[in-house]
């Protein structure tokens, strides 16, 4: 079920009412939205509510179990360690099974190839289950806050499982912490207000940015570029990477705008996930503004137990760039995701280095010119992210040089539209403030007019039909 | 009456009761259902025709109905005919008997099970002693179309690449995801195409696809609505395809037409070996129209669909999508690698 359609219209309202109907019974509440967010999942795929429901008991299992194993320290014993490595490597062998067998089975057979062995590992098409690198994060993150003792007591079976089948961010993020939803649906709450404002702005902002901007570019511009960039010139390449940075942050934060509009109207408080990443003037600063509880999540349980910043120079640098090229290879099985993350760990390196090589130099020059230094790595990035493979990123990147020529596909509506979408990430944020509290003192009925009116300008703006989000995929 | 979200003391806002909320949602979108009633009517007339089908249209009719009584559809309107994107509903009408209309004597359901195609390999109907496209140069390049269903997404992106690469073509694409020639109300492929020729005649080779989204029910002109498998279906399907293919019919011009892959599902498999049957024999009939097999290019040695094939460097390659019915980029490339060479042979291109 995907957010921008009547299907879902008609099922949020439904839970909308059900659930505020029924918030004062707190167990019945929890119950409904477990198995509201279930029905939402098995729309894509039934038989992978069991996956769903089977993650959650067995990390609630070992959850519970490694809550006990603990020290008079509070620290886990060895049996405590070995039980967290078991279930952290169960959720992982699952990632791995269902996203990253066909991707290692087909390299292994191409090595084995080289020595006349043939392919002995089998090629099997394994469908990919949504979602499942979503709540397996999650579920990473719960045991290893348990372990760490983080949380003091262990999830009940229920609120667990509202916890990582909970629609809004079940599909694509944001990635929430237990911290941050345990006690939100802990105990039953005493005031029923909800910030609706905030709410209803973030969910008409992420349908515009998913169904008209990140729809128009990617059918104007960079799908045809990235199909086919030898069919287009160096102008056409060059607004295509533009166009796909937009339109990847268009999708994806218009996602997670829905997403978070979604559960604030639930009751619920997500954490940001985007905040203008385009206006970063470094890559460091990019990385705190963009899929910001991903980049949270690697930092806490992956930078952090490589070494962190402990350690010699060169053993933290090898934990940054190890950290974003595994965060690449989490987007995607294939090598392009991996050069990917490889270039923004090794420029985060090389961001870092300069800053202790000229300490109080690095990033005093123009804002202008780490801005456009910072944006054209990203879209560099964005190239090797985008390409299906080494070949075409080679392709596009070639093209710029030596492609020179006429290009129709150029439009002075694609410029403007690409340019508004960067430009909107300058807008302070107060501005947005001001129409949020001039909106929420409007009558209710002309609340819903503006509304009723936005909605049908997005759907008369958008393509018939709206492609699922880009992020379902990973 | 519904009172306005609270604010605290300062003036800031403290939220809104649900009550509140789910009146504003409820409103809003029903203010949105009422000017947005029409289209909402013309997309659920758009799925295929069945039960769901009937269900919204039942659902929405009374609100379009209404809608437009009070014109509150108007503003709707108006805009899109403001942005260009009005439509008067009108569909292209395609003539009522053409060649393909009648049976051809002889000519039975084929079957999938039974090894393939009547065609066997990736082969086009033989060569016609005339050739029917010039022999293009890089100054005047031989101007290339592809499009048509989602198949020809992936198979077009790849075909446009290697027609750009090989020099002597200017390819573009046009594909509709969901479109066929079963719904010319949901997209309406005689008509684009009709509107297509007249503004750019110029174009040499129209390579088409369609067949994917077309296991669905089918209207006549005078209004019945036939089944997949009905016979009924099969002559106006069969219509259909032969009067696409007249529309495309000009001098100096080859339409190449694709036939659909196998799929996972034996019974979507059957379906497209029926219509790939129905386009092969409306191809032969016509001296401008090659039938492209696709059919045996994904098939494994037994016969059998995977969505692991082997490719034409003898690697084992994925080329399918996890849907079973799509193509993914290996997959659009083997298939344009074998289309190219159709159309480089017609062309005599070396």
């Amino acid at each position: 079920m995907l957010f921008p359609t009547v299907d879902f219209a008609i099922f949020f309202v439904s839970v909308f009412a059900i659930a505020w109907l029924i918030r004062p019974w707190h167990l019945g509440w929890r119950v409904f939205l477990v198995l509201a967010s279930w029905f939402f999942y098995a729309f894509w795929e039934p038989r992978f509510v069991l996956l769903l429901i089977a993650s959650t008991g067995a990390n609630w299992a070992i959850g519970r179990d490694l809550s006990m194993m603990k020290d008079e320290n509070g620290k886990p014993t060895p049996g405590g360690r070995a039980l967290l490595t078991f279930g952290v490597t169960l959720n992982l062998f699952a990632l791995g099974w269902f996203k990253y067998y066909g991707f290692f089975a087909s390299e292994l057979d191409d090595f084995f190839g080289i020595f006349g062995l043939g392919n002995p590992i089998p090629l099997k098409e394994i469908t990919l289950p949504i979602a499942i690198s979503f709540f397996t994060f999650h579920a990473i993150s719960y045991l290893v806050d348990i372990s760490r003792g983080d949380i003091e007591k262990p999830m009940s079976p229920l609120d667990f499982a509202l916890y990582l089948s909970f629609f809004p961010h079940l599909v694509a993020g944001p990635i929430v912490r237990v911290t941050e939803f345990a006690p939100q649906i802990r105990e039953p709450i005493q005031k029923r207000l909800i910030d609706a404002t905030p709410a209803f702005q973030l969910i008409l902002f992420g349908l515009f940015k998913k169904v008209v901007i990140s729809s128009y570019l990617a059918k104007q511009i960079a799908d045809p570029v990235f199909a086919s960039p030898g069919s287009h010139s160096a102008q056409e390449v060059i607004i295509g990477v533009y166009a796909y940075a937009v339109q990847i942050f268009a999708d994806f934060s218009g996602y997670t705008d829905i997403a978070i509009g979604c559960a604030l109207l639930l009751g619920i408080r997500f954490p940001q996930n985007f905040d203008a990443p385009y206006r970063a003037l470094s890559l460091q600063d990019f990385w705190r503004r963009w899929h910001m509880t991903l980049s949270r999540w690697l930092r806490d349980y992956l930078y952090i137990p490589l070494g962190g910043n402990r350690g010699t120079k060169a053993f933290i640098y090898r934990n940054l760039v190890l950290t974003m090229v595994l965060g690449g290879l989490w987007h995607g099985a294939a090598f392009t995701f991996v050069v990917w993350g490889a270039i923004h760990g090794f420029g985060l390196v090389i961001e870092r280095e300069l800053r202790e090589r000229f300490p109080g130099r690095f990033g005093r020059a123009a804002p202008i010119f780490n801005w456009l230094i910072t944006f054209h790595i990203v879209c560099l990035a964005w190239i090797f992210f985008r390409a299906e493979t080494f070949g075409t990123a080679w392709e596009v990147l070639g093209r710029v040089f030596t492609g020179w020529g006429a290009s129709p596909a150029i439009t002075p509506l694609l410029l403007l539209v690409i340019a508004g979408s960067i430009a909107s990430q300058f807008v302070p944020a107060r501005w947005w403030e001001r129409v949020q509290f001039s909106f929420s003192r409007l009558a209710p009925l002309t609340q819903a007019g503006t509304l009723a009116v936005g909605l049908v300008l997005i759907d008369a703006l958008g393509p018939e039909g709206v492609s699922p989000f880009i992020y379902f995929q990973f | 009456m519904v009172e306005r979200e609270q604010e605290n003391a300062d003036g800031g806002r403290l939220g809104a009761g649900p009550g509140r909320v789910l009146w504003v949602i409820a409103v809003a979108l029903f203010i949105a259902l009422m000017l947005n009633a029409s289209e909402l009517e013309k997309e659920a007339k758009a799925k295929p025709y069945g039960h769901s089908r009937d269900i919204w249209v039942a659902i929405w009719k009374p609100f379009a109905v209404v809608s437009k009584t009070l014109y509150i559809d108007r503003p709707r309107a108006w805009f899109d005919d403001a942005i260009g994107r009005g439509d008067d509903g009108s569909i292209f009408q395609l003539p009522a008997n053409s060649d393909g209309a009648t049976e051809v004597p002889g000519s039975s359901t084929p079957d999938a099970t039974t090894g393939g195609s009547k065609t066997p390999g990736a082969t086009a109907t033989p060569l016609k002693p005339k050739q029917l496209i010039r022999t293009p140069t890089a100054e005047e390049p031989l101007r290339v179309w592809v499009g048509g269903d989602s198949i020809s997404k992936i198979l077009g992106e790849a075909l446009v690449r290697q027609a750009s690469e090989s020099g002597v073509m200017a390819p573009v694409q046009d594909s509709q995801l969901s479109s066929g020639l079963t719904r010319p109300d949901f997209f309406d492929w005689p008509g684009h195409f009709s509107d297509l020729v007249k503004a750019t005649p110029t174009n040499e080779v129209f390579v088409v696809i369609f067949g994917a989204n077309d296991s669905q029910g089918i209207k006549t002109p005078d209004g019945k609505i036939f089944q997949p498998g009905d016979e009924g279906w099969n002559v106006e399907y069969r219509r259909r395809v032969a009067g696409t293919m007249d529309l495309l019919k000009a001098d100096n011009r080859l339409v190449v037409w694709v036939g659909q892959p196998i799929m996972e599902s034996a019974k979507l498999s059957q379906r497209m070996f029926e219509l790939n049957g129905i386009f092969q024999e409306e191809a032969a009939k016509r001296p401008w129209v090659r039938y492209f097999d696709m059919w045996p290019l994904f098939t494994t040695a037994a016969g059998t669909y995977d969505a692991y094939i082997t490719d034409d460097d003898g690697e084992l390659k994925l080329m399918r999508n996890p849907d079973g019915v799509h193509l993914v980029r290996e997959g659009g490339e083997k298939a344009a690698r074998h289309i190219m060479e159709l159309i480089k042979k017609e062309a005599l291109i070396p």
